[in-house]
């Protein structure tokens, strides 16, 4: 999964940056395991090793986007190189991505449903569907179970303030 | 920011590390973990800051093409604004000002930051 998913990001990158045409051509190198996802971080980061044991895959058929975030952008790994990407960059690349066929996204990444109108707003603006969010850290463990909570002082997740995914629709409903 | 943390599993002391943009929380006793993002603080600070030329500065060709660079203006605008009182050089984030003031210490032109900023390279 990792692999095949950071190629398709890899692809989308380059079809981006290169040519609209040649991205919307969605070719796909290798059959992927019906897992519903994209991922933007290393192959070998642990946050994504320890998320892709999640067993709530494709929840509801939307696509999960894998990747570091915070309330305005997220981090994408394209290539090697780190980029901190906008809604608008961001929903360029998926949109253009092999993975994307037009479904709702789940984002699993840190922060992005923070504010009104922060990252998972905007995308849902861009691409017109739904996007849910965190609306706080998001923390993985081993096992890929997740759980939302801002940090303590010391650094450690706060679990008596749990945070919850929020669903952003197009022109600003959230719930 | 970090002080210690116990394992919730063993009390053991965890260990915290960052891998590019992952923390890790790891106890080596029982190896519970769990991981999130890492944000450096210089990214979590929303305050803009103002990067400020001090008065009569008197730059060397290198360092004027620099100012300008930085400021957006032409060479003649550049000397003028160093002729202000307070020449406003560049507003932004605490992100965008840290390759500004890098860039200003190599060429060794004198500046200041408000409000006080604690970032370095």
């Amino acid at each position: 999964m990792g692999i095949s998913g950071t190629l398709g990001v890899a692809f989308a990158g380059i079809g981006y940056g290169l040519s609209k045409g040649f991205a919307a051509l969605k070719v796909k190198f290798f059959n992927k395991p019906a897992s519903g996802d994209m991922n933007f971080m290393k192959s070998n980061d642990k946050f994504y090793q320890n998320v892709s044991n999640r067993t709530d895959i494709d929840p509801n058929g939307a696509l999960d986007v894998i990747a570091h975030g915070n309330s305005n952008m997220i981090e994408m790994n394209i290539n090697g190189n780190r980029i901190l990407a906008d809604s608008r960059t961001a929903a360029n690349i998926i949109q253009h991505s092999a993975e994307y066929n037009g479904q709702n996204i789940r984002l699993l990444s840190c922060s992005t449903g923070s504010t009104e109108n922060g990252f998972a707003q905007n995308l849902a603006n861009k691409l017109n569907v739904k996007v849910t969010a965190p609306n706080d850290l998001l923390w993985a463990r081993p096992d890929g179970s997740t759980f939302i909570a801002p940090k303590l002082p010391n650094g450690m997740p706060d679990l008596s303030n749990l945070g919850r995914l929020v669903d952003f629709f197009p022109g600003g409903i959230i719930k | 920011m970090n002080m210690e943390a116990k394992c919730p599993d063993c009390a053991n002391i965890l260990t915290n590390t960052h891998d590019d943009s992952t923390e890790i929380w790891k106890c080596s006793n029982c190896g519970w973990e769990v991981v999130t993002t890492y944000t450096p603080q210089i990214q979590q600070d929303t305050k803009d800051y103002e990067i400020f030329l001090m008065k009569n500065l008197s730059p060397e060709a290198n360092q004027l093409r620099t100012l300008a660079r930085i400021s957006g203006l032409n060479f003649i605008e550049t000397k003028r604004m160093l002729a202000l009182d307070d020449s406003l050089l560049f507003k932004g984030n605490a992100v965008d000002i840290l390759p500004i003031k890098t860039q200003l210490e190599q060429e060794d032109i004198e500046f200041r930051i408000m409000p006080n900023y604690n970032y370095e390279n």
